[in-house]
């Protein structure tokens, strides 16, 4: 047998032993999938309708100049990468 | 019908241009003109730093805040909208991030926006039939050997010199530790089992496999190739993890694709 003999004797095996397990996982997994659901970013409107939309009550002069500082949780991490960074 | 398309092209310039005006397009006093156009703008803005935060939970606390808002903004100018779904408007953010000079210090950020765009694109991807292990075992050796399979609609794969991975990771609500080491490769298959978006991590040997059948070669040599990228690799354990991830499309009842075995044309 060559290995790609092998290999394919393996995977049938392995594929025929699974049965209907599968199928069955997957169908009752259908009916669990409450609070699953992720924002729509399309969504315009909220729910009390004080507003039509998202940005609504913000305006946006677009200045042209931001900051260009990271100030999230890259900076702790950060540090560790300077010298990796420099390739 | 032409001068309204150049109304049109002036105004959305104007909207895209820092500190942009749209010059005298609408009647009314011109201070409140201003106004009034800041506030589209402002709106135009907070739409796309919502659609691109609901997409990159993890960019956006990684950058903080601020960043993210200024990023959405300059992400947003440089490529246009082309569709009207905003879920689909990140799509494109990895490239931009890799050629961001703000970003450059964090060199995982591209390779991180690629992961998060999977299990983005794994949330909205069509619920079309997964392959089964009874189609594969019905198949037998030969019919095994010149499958060509294709990734669902919900998978993507991951590799990365960075460990994107841990590091999406300690971003979770479980709150892992963060990453000792960032330069450590990461592997993964996105999937969708049973609705929810997941990454199962994948070893050198198999993603070589899912690599091969994912460019369109036939099941047998994909394996082979799996094996050689990692003798360890070992189908019975890989597919049925695989076929339970829903890893692949379901293939069509009918005589499958054959090849005799061993002897494949170039023409692939």
């Amino acid at each position: 047998m060559t290995k790609r003999d092998l290999l394919l004797a393996a995977t049938l095996a392995a594929v025929a032993t699974m049965g209907g397990n599968l199928a069955q996982a997957a169908e009752a997994g259908k009916d669990k999938c409450y609070g699953i659901a992720k924002a729509g970013a399309n969504d315009c409107a909220n729910a009390t309708g004080t507003h039509s939309c998202a940005g609504q009550n913000k305006t946006d002069n677009d200045a042209n100049e931001w900051k260009y500082v990271a100030k999230g949780t890259c900076e702790g991490m950060g540090g560790k990468l300077t010298a990796a960074a420099k390739k | 019908m032409s001068e309204l398309r150049q109304l049109q092209d002036r105004f959305a310039a104007a909207l895209l241009a820092p500190g942009g005006d749209p010059g005298g397009l609408f009647r009314g006093a011109p201070d409140l003109m201003a106004r009034r156009f800041a506030l589209y703008r402002g709106n135009l803005t907070a739409n796309w730093e919502r659609a691109l935060a609901n997409a990159y939970p993890v960019i956006r606390t990684l950058v903080g805040e601020e960043f993210f808002r200024a990023l959405a903004r300059e992400y947003g100018r440089a490529v246009p909208l082309a569709e009207g779904d905003l879920n689909r408007f990140g799509h494109l953010l990895a490239g931009f991030l890799e050629n961001f000079p703000p970003v450059s210090d964090y060199p995982y950020l591209p390779d991180m926006a690629r992961l998060e765009w999977g299990l983005h694109q794994a949330h909205y991807a069509l619920d079309t039939p997964i392959l089964t292990p009874q189609t594969l075992a019905a198949l037998g050796i030969e019919g095994l050997d010149g499958l060509r399979l294709a990734l669902h609609g919900a998978c993507t794969l991951v590799e990365s010199p960075w460990d994107v991975l841990g590091i999406r990771e300690a971003h979770a609500p479980t709150g892992a530790p963060w990453p000792a080491d960032l330069a450590r490769t990461s592997r993964a298959l996105v999937c969708r089992p049973r609705w929810r978006a997941e990454l199962v991590p994948l070893t050198a040997g198999e993603l070589a496999v899912l690599r091969a059948i994912d460019q369109g070669e036939t099941l047998g040599e994909a394996l082979e190739q799996g094996c050689d990228a990692d003798p360890d690799f070992d189908p019975a354990q890989a597919l049925p993890r695989w076929l339970g991830a829903g890893a692949f499309k379901s293939v069509p009842n009918s005589q499958p694709h054959r090849e005799p075995p061993h002897e494949r044309d170039a023409s692939s």
